[in-house]
């Protein structure tokens, strides 16, 4: 069995906060767009409230990255990226909160969550490029995802630039830590 | 003065500070009716001590901050101390509690002085008031429940490193499990539990 050290439970928190992400997005757009679902107070309660899970539990696993990184002896990027994206999941919960509450606009809050955890995730990338600890091209997309979004989001939907799924490819980080040894 | 000294005396100070912001509350603007009374009697009362108010909910946030502080290095104790794991998840958890506290603050404290005042002026409640209040409830929950879970992540990760007496960890898990399980359970918010086991985890450090 695989022990359950610092690495693992890192990459089993990452993988289930995207899940977690998942489950919301479906639900959201089987309610929003395919009109599978009846919109209900508890329904979207539910699809955001996995949004809200999915981000706590990418903020713990973040963490652990950070234990991981700082020992495969990356010290400052590691702290950057993963201080970065405390301070965007905190946003990010709040944001969903308040929506949860019934605040109509939460536009200001959600640019600021958007451009903080891309700019963290592209410093976790660089990163994992600089630690050597998992194959350079998992560090390469993560940077190029990030930076890419950061650049093409504004100018394609320049009045909605807030895609949850787009914040976690972390998945692909915590696949790679348990099939990389 | 050592980090164990420090931790021990910033937990029990955030403690002291939360729980003195309260007393401060209860004792010089009438919070005890605040927290019974409908909408609009609440901000009249409220609007007849705007000071108190303002000034207590400001020694709350003074006792957040402390707090905050003092369990990060209580999670740089246990690092030391052998668990890297357990100490860092409930140091992030209580971080992000802390934070929904701050946004209930921000949406909550200014807003009701603003809304008393105006309450108090033509008898009216303002519409913008309820929506803020409900922002700010749900913030509050929020802190809450990951308040207590940070809470018994501590006492798991005191267990796992035997810093303590293991009737410190044992106790601390106890309190916050069970209080979450609570929390899952109803829509009452107790809003000071996630400040109350920074005291006997302080005296504790402090005796060792």
């Amino acid at each position: 069995m695989t022990p359950l050290t610092v690495r693992n439970i890192c990459a089993i928190l990452l993988i289930v906060s995207s899940t977690l992400d998942l489950i919301s997005n479906l639900m959201y757009t089987g309610r929003d767009k395919l009109k599978w679902f009846v919109e209900t107070p508890t329904y979207v309660k539910w699809e955001r409230g996995a949004l809200i899970a999915a981000f706590v539990i990418a903020a713990l696993g973040v963490a652990l990255l950070e234990i991981v990184l700082r020992e495969a002896g990356e010290t400052i990027l590691a702290r950057l990226g993963a201080t970065a994206f405390l301070i965007g999941a905190v946003v990010a919960i709040v944001a969903e909160g308040q929506s949860l509450s019934g605040a109509t606009s939460t536009s200001a809050l959600e640019v600021i969550m958007v451009v903080v955890l891309f700019v963290a995730e592209a410093i976790l990338g660089a990163a994992l490029l600089t630690s050597g600890l998992l194959p350079a091209w998992v560090g390469w997309t993560m940077v190029a995802w990030n930076i890419g979004w950061l650049i093409v989001l504004p100018i394609v939907t320049p009045r909605n630039i807030y895609f949850p799924a787009l914040h976690f490819l972390l998945w692909l980080i915590g696949i790679m830590l348990l099939v990389v040894r | 003065m050592s980090l164990t000294t420090m931790t021990g005396i910033a937990l029990i100070l955030s403690t002291l500070i939360y729980h003195g912001g309260l007393a401060y509350l209860f004792a010089r603007a009438q919070f005890g009716e605040v927290l019974k009374l409908p909408r609009r009697e609440r901000l009249l009362i409220i609007a007849r001590h705007p000071d108190a108010y303002r000034w207590g909910f400001r020694i709350v946030l003074v006792g957040w901050i402390v707090a905050a502080l003092g369990y990060v290095m209580l999670a740089a104790l246990l690092r030391d101390a052998g668990d890297p794991i357990i100490s860092t998840l409930a140091s992030v958890l209580f971080l992000i509690a802390i934070a929904s506290a701050f946004v209930f603050w921000a949406f909550s404290v200014s807003p009701t002085l603003l809304a008393a005042e105006e309450t108090a002026r033509t008898s009216n409640v303002p519409a913008y008031y309820e929506s803020l209040q409900l922002a700010a409830e749900s913030s509050l929950g929020v802190y809450q429940l990951l308040g207590l879970l940070a809470t018994a992540g501590f006492g798991w990760a005191l267990l796992q490193t035997g810093m303590l007496p293991s009737w410190v960890g044992w106790m601390t898990l106890g309190f916050g499990v069970a209080w979450a399980g609570v929390h899952l359970r109803s829509d009452e918010t107790i809003p000071l539990l996630p400040m109350v086991m920074q005291v006997v985890i302080g005296i504790s450090l402090l005796l060792k």
